[in-house]
């Protein structure tokens, strides 16, 4: 027999342009505008897939997005490659490489095939009941259960493909480009409304395209001629964008939604080239008109799921839209009259029809009728028993129903074919209305869920409302839609109507044989059968939610558009409960699978976290600085010199900084502007010590607390004038502390004249300390005199860096004599340049924040967020001397007085000695008073900070330590993995307790 | 005299963009309650413009824009390298700060202009911002997230708007405004 199924002519594909592809290895052709199902169809392919649990070998069900079976695996690259991906959806391009997922060796020939053979020992739920015991077995079945879940083949390598991202807004947004879409898009782009329409497929025209035009006749037009006049109508109006190969994922409340589109997926490689693969729309819509169209229902009966057994509307567009005859010798099973346009096509084409199955007992629809005249044999009132016929279907055996449709009666009838179509009546595709909130309805009479209710400013049209018939749909969507968008176009389409006959619905078709003996797919993919719906029922499971879990009915890649509505119908008649009463499970989102590539958009490898750059940053980095990662801006860690590791240089430019003279970038401190006549009040309130008497042109530090009392921030503050300060912050507390600020002011001291301003980035701040510090900022700054009593420590002056003003701060957080200077950004790196010249003869070094954490311990200086984790209060910090008794309130106040905070024995800070002075602790290790031989032991506290000082010569530490006041002296251990460090409790200030050194 | 080291200090041409920092100029944030007769009239009287209200509402007058970025809060821009100065600072600072009536500060250096000129323009912002430029008029400006940075935009119209973003962030602004040109 041939393997040529491509009709001579016909079709919408551009045969002038042949493309060669490969499937399981092996080169075939198809031409430009084939989706890979089309053209392995094309050429006399069936057998695409193997089903997940029973290895079942599957061929084509639908034309689109709801395919269940022929998913597969695309592209060798191991960067590239991708699991399930719906041959249907995948429009081939030269070089394209697919292959068949779930089968071992072949496809033809799958060895877990034997699956199928224990299949009624591996019912729903099975591996609940078989796993469970014996419990010591539970890591073997493990590696089993594991080694076989999942479909496919996963990338290994990144993803080599751009992705990106977009917002748009648009008045209105309308989801399908069907008649009903594209009616309404014509009535809303003439409203002069900025408008959006999207389709998932790359052709626009939904149901109407593979239409039999012989029967479907809009405007006079044939199906295709019509879409292409609206369409190029539609893209001549300015204030309509049209989208095609674009899936809206997800439909969240206040009419947002996100949607991919596929850019470059159905191009020849080399087109691909850096351009952007799939782009990730983020869309806010003020209306939204849902025109997704309907999905066609299969009949359930024994081996319903056969390669050649394919739902009647996706044969009729294969035929008509790619060319294709799907089989050369066909059976229809239908309850509705829609499959006759399919038999009608096809026997257009030449195709033999062997039969008609129809489970009705007659239909007086026009093209019933038109059959009937052309002698198609049509078989009322029976049903398909089961097909025949193993990787492709070879005979449908045929019944006759009983008169109440339970049972079927009298002789099997075996008719021989190669293609079952089948059509069960179609399922509004509602998915999107549920995923925004919408309350659906069931129709009892036509038997589907239609959108009932929503609290969105949103329209459903066309066929996802439950509307099938053409012109219905085109004379409905007018009416609603002018409604919605309050416009008034007249309808002036005509449409060609026919009589259409009734519908009849039997959701699990009878059988001849026993329950047991039938296997009737609901779930294709997940090889769900109506005997496990049944099971779970049986075992007492009565909500769709459950039974959708223990059968995973539903819960394939396609999500159940194939298999929720026959999965709740068969619940439906065995609980004899009512449909509507049962309800849905929930459609989530994404309505077809999303790449993680467009999740991400181009948030990769720079982009992947936003940074923050100081003024000097490329100077640091031209010095070989390595850089840590503060909030979001990129510090300089510490300057490795000579192959120096991170130890060796923090200990090089620590001693430097006590020994010569040390340069460190702080820039990144927050810096808030405070003006205002109540400037010092708000000072006052914000922090727990007093600001009033602080003299203009001093600095002090102040610590802030959250209002539980607890640490929230702390920096030094100086005073500019009588109603300004300048506020530093914590690096990482910038923006919080600036938001928490501006808060108070507008909320809870609205009485307050005082103005915020965050100046963060428009200075840039250059600290020099040590010994010789002074000598290199008098050779800096000249209009300053930088003698003790002149400058003391704590106090700040205005100076000019060749003509460019600037504050110089006389404050320290190395214990060092010290200086910051602040100057405009765009100056930092010239004035940084300056201090390092002028600091050459000094040997001044530069320090990055590692060894600005050791020289500030050393001291005894917090870092909050170090040595504070939200749960420590001042005086947990042994720093009561800055809590004022006398203030009325400030921040936090209240909450210092509370039982808990104030009771003895809290966590408190101390300083940690090593018995051994080299040996360095771990931050975060637990302390304990006594060491028992295996834990639980009874723990203290932690280290929160820990360095080899190369100042003091051996090992100190910060830590949190339960009673630590009164600890000092004290022995404690701290338990390590392999052994136990003793450790002494100490003063937490370690170096020039007097201060000598920073007031010198 | 100092060097000046600006962020980016380049100019980038792309499909239907091009993108460019310009040169740092002067920018005072001005703060005050705009029911406040001394502090609007002296405001007024030294800039020579009545304070707009609506935020994100622009007035220019000779060298000077003057943009509204929150109740009671404005960034005076000025347009010339020439008056890049500290006088205005000080006459402000001396009239509004010095006697109570509101607050100016110098935030010159803390945001970094970029202008983007071309049919482009708006069509790179919506890349990664999920602000609607359909409401934005001409002349008027918004405070927005570009690539999760907070950033201001003046838009002077569909193919010509600059972009404030603080300066800590502007490479990586620049970067990704480089990035996602290449896409347009």
């Amino acid at each position: 027999m041939s393997n040529n199924f491509r009709l001579d002519s016909g079709g919408e594909i551009n045969r002038t342009e042949r493309i060669s592809f490969k499937f399981n290895g092996k080169t075939l052709f198809g031409y430009k505008g084939d989706t890979l199902a089309s053209a392995l169809l094309a050429n006399g392919i069936h057998l695409v897939a193997r089903s997940f649990k029973y290895h079942r070998p599957r061929g084509f069900l639908g034309s689109g997005s709801e395919e269940p079976n022929a998913i597969v695996q695309l592209h060798k690259d191991k960067a590239k490659t991708e699991p399930n991906i719906r041959a249907t959806q995948i429009e081939i391009f030269q070089g394209l490489e697919a292959r068949s997922q779930n089968c071992w060796p072949s496809v033809n020939f799958d060895i877990s095939e034997i699956n199928n053979f224990f299949s009624p020992i591996l019912p729903a739920g099975f591996y609940y009941k078989t796993f469970m015991w014996p419990a010591k077995l539970w890591e073997k079945y493990e590696y089993f259960i594991r080694k076989s879940a999942g479909l496919g083949i996963s990338p290994t390598k990144r993803d080599p493909d751009l992705y990106d991202h977009k917002y748009y807004h648009c008045e209105v947004l309308i989801i399908g480009s069907g008649p009903a879409g594209l009616t309404a898009a014509m009535i809303a782009a003439k409203s002069g409304k900025k408008v959006l329409l999207v389709d998932e497929k790359p052709e626009h025209g939904g149901s109407l395209v593979g239409a039999n035009s012989e029967v479907t006749n809009i405007d006079n037009k044939r199906p295709k001629e019509w879409i292409q006049k609206t369409y190029s109508e539609l893209v001549k109006i300015k204030n309509i964008k049209v989208l095609n190969r674009t899936s809206v994922a997800a439909y969240h409340n206040y009419n947002y939604l996100i949607m991919m589109q596929n850019l470059t997926d159905h191009l020849n490689e080399n087109d691909k080239k850096n351009k952007i693969r799939q782009r990730l729309w983020k869309v806010r819509a003020k209306k939204v008109i849902l025109a997704t169209g309907s999905i066609e229902r299969p009949m359930i009966f024994d081996c319903n799921d056969r390669p050649g057994i394919m739902l009647s509307s996706a044969v009729r567009k294969y035929l008509n839209h790619y060319g294709v005859k799907c089989g050369n010798s066909v059976v229809i099973f239908s309850n509705n009259d829609d499959a006759y346009e399919t038999a009608l096509s096809l026997h257009g084409k030449g195709i033999k029809i062997k039969a008609i199955i129809d489970i009705r007992q007659e239909s007086q629809g026009d093209l019933v009728n038109k059959c009937i005249s052309l002698g198609i044999k049509i078989l009322w009132k029976h049903t398909v028993v089961k097909a025949e016929g193993h990787k492709k279907i070879n005979a449908a055996i045929v019944m006759k129903l009983s008169n109440d449709n339970n049972s079927v009666v009298g002789n099997k009838i075996k008719i021989t074919c190669d293609l079952l179509c089948v059509s069960g009546g179609y399922t509004p595709a509602v998915h999107l209305f549920t995923q925004s909130g919408g309350k659906l309805a069931f129709d009892e009479k036509k038997f589907y869920f239609y959108p009932y209710k929503t609290s969105l400013d949103q329209l459903s049209v066309g066929a996802c409302a439950g509307i099938f018939n053409l012109k219905k749909i085109v004379h409905d969507t007018y009416i609603k839609v002018n409604t919605f968008l309050k416009t008034n176009i007249k309808n002036e389409t005509v449409v060609a109507d026919y009589k259409s006959g009734g519908f009849e619905n039997i959701w699990l078709l009878p059988s001849n044989k026993i329950s047991g003996k039938v296997k009737s797919f609901v779930d294709f993919q997940n090889d769900a059968t109506a005997n496990d719906i049944k099971l779970a029922l049986r075992e007492g499971f009565k909500s769709i939610e459950h039974v959708k879990r223990y059968t995973t009915t539903g819960m394939a890649t396609d999500q159940g558009k194939i298999a929720n509505m026959h999965a709740l119908g068969i619940i439906s008649d065995i609980s004899k409960t009512k449909m509507g009463e049962l309800g849905t499970t929930t459609f989530r989102p994404p309505f077809t699978p999303l790449t993680f590539g467009a999740l991400v958009g181009r948030n990769v490898k720079q982009f992947f976290d936003i940074t923050r750059e100081t003024p000097m940053h490329y100077w640091h980095k031209d010095n070989g600085a390595k850089f840590e990662d503060v909030g979001q801006w990129k510090r300089a860690w510490y300057y490795p010199m000579n192959n120096e590791n991170m130890y060796k240089a923090v200990q090089r430019e620590s001693k430097a900084a006590r020994e010569c003279a040390g340069i460190l970038d702080a820039s990144t401190l927050g810096k808030i502007d405070i003006q205002g006549v109540d400037a010092s009040e708000f000072l006052n309130r914000v922090y727990t010590n007093a600001w009033s008497k602080l003299g203009i042109g001093k600095c002090r530090y102040g610590l802030m607390l959250n209002e539980d009392g607890m640490v929230y921030d702390d920096g030094v503050t100086t005073r500019l004038g009588e109603n300004h300060y300048i506020m530093t912050t914590t690096t990482g507390g910038a923006a919080t502390v600036m938001s928490k600020l501006e808060d108070y002011l507008q909320t809870e001291w609205p009485e307050l004249k005082v103005f915020l301003t965050s100046v963060t980035d428009h200075f840039a701040t250059v600290s020099v300390c040590g010994p010789h510090s002074r000598k290199i900022l008098e050779k800096v700054v000249k209009n300053i005199n930088f003698e003790d009593q002149k400058f003391p420590h704590m106090s700040f002056n205005e100076g000019i860096i060749d003509n460019i003003k600037c504050r110089v701060m006389r404050i320290s957080f190395t214990g060092e004599l010290s200086y910051e200077i602040n100057i405009q950004a765009n100056y930092g790196k010239a004035v940084w340049e300056k201090c390092m010249e002028a600091g050459k003869e000094f040997n001044i070094t530069p320090y990055g924040t590692e060894a600005m954490h050791l020289l500030r311990a050393e001291k005894g200086f917090v870092i909050v967020g170090q040595e504070t984790d939200g749960t420590v209060t001042p005086g947990d910090l042994q720093m009561d001397w800055i809590v004022s008794k006398k203030k009325y309130d400030f921040i936090g106040k209240r909450s210092l007085y509370r039982s808990d905070t104030m009771k003895e024995g809290r966590k408190q800070m101390v300083g940690l000695l090593t018995k051994d002075p080299n040996e360095i602790l771990e931050e975060g290790s637990q302390i304990v008073a006594e060491i028992k031989k295996s834990p639980p032991m009874v723990m203290l506290g932690h280290v929160t900070s820990s360095y080899y000082s190369p100042n003091l010569k051996k090992s100190i530490a910060l830590a949190v330590i339960k009673n630590g006041k009164n600890l000092k002296g004290k022995k404690l251990y701290i338990p390590m993995k392999n052994k136990v460090i003793e450790v002494i409790v100490s003063d937490a200030v370690f170096w020039d307790k007097e201060g000598s050194r920073l007031n010198a | 005299m100092l060097e000046i080291n600006s962020t980016i200090n380049e100019s980038r041409n792309f499909n239907n963009l091009l993108m460019e920092e310009k040169t740092p100029i002067l920018k005072l944030n001005l703060r005050g309650k705009i029911n406040n007769n001394d502090f609007t009239s002296n405001v007024g009287k030294i800039l020579g413009v009545i304070l707009p209200v609506e935020v994100g509402s622009i007035v220019s007058k000779g060298y000077l824009s003057i943009i509204t970025t929150g109740p009671n809060e404005w960034i005076i821009i000025s347009n010339s390298k020439e008056n890049n100065d500290y006088q205005l600072e000080n006459v402000l600072f001396e009239t509004i700060s010095k006697n109570n009536l509101g607050a100016v500060t110098n935030i010159t250096d803390q945001f970094t202009i970029f202008s983007l000129v071309g049919s482009g323009a708006l069509e790179i912002l919506s890349k990664s911002s999920p602000f609607n430029f359909d409401t934005l008029p001409n002349n008027f400006s918004a405070q927005t997230l570009l690539n999760n940075i907070d950033i201001t935009i003046v838009k002077k119209d569909n193919e010509n708007i600059d972009l404030l973003v603080r300066r800590s962030f502007s490479n990586h602004l620049w970067c990704w405004l480089n990035d996602s040109a290449r896409f347009l």
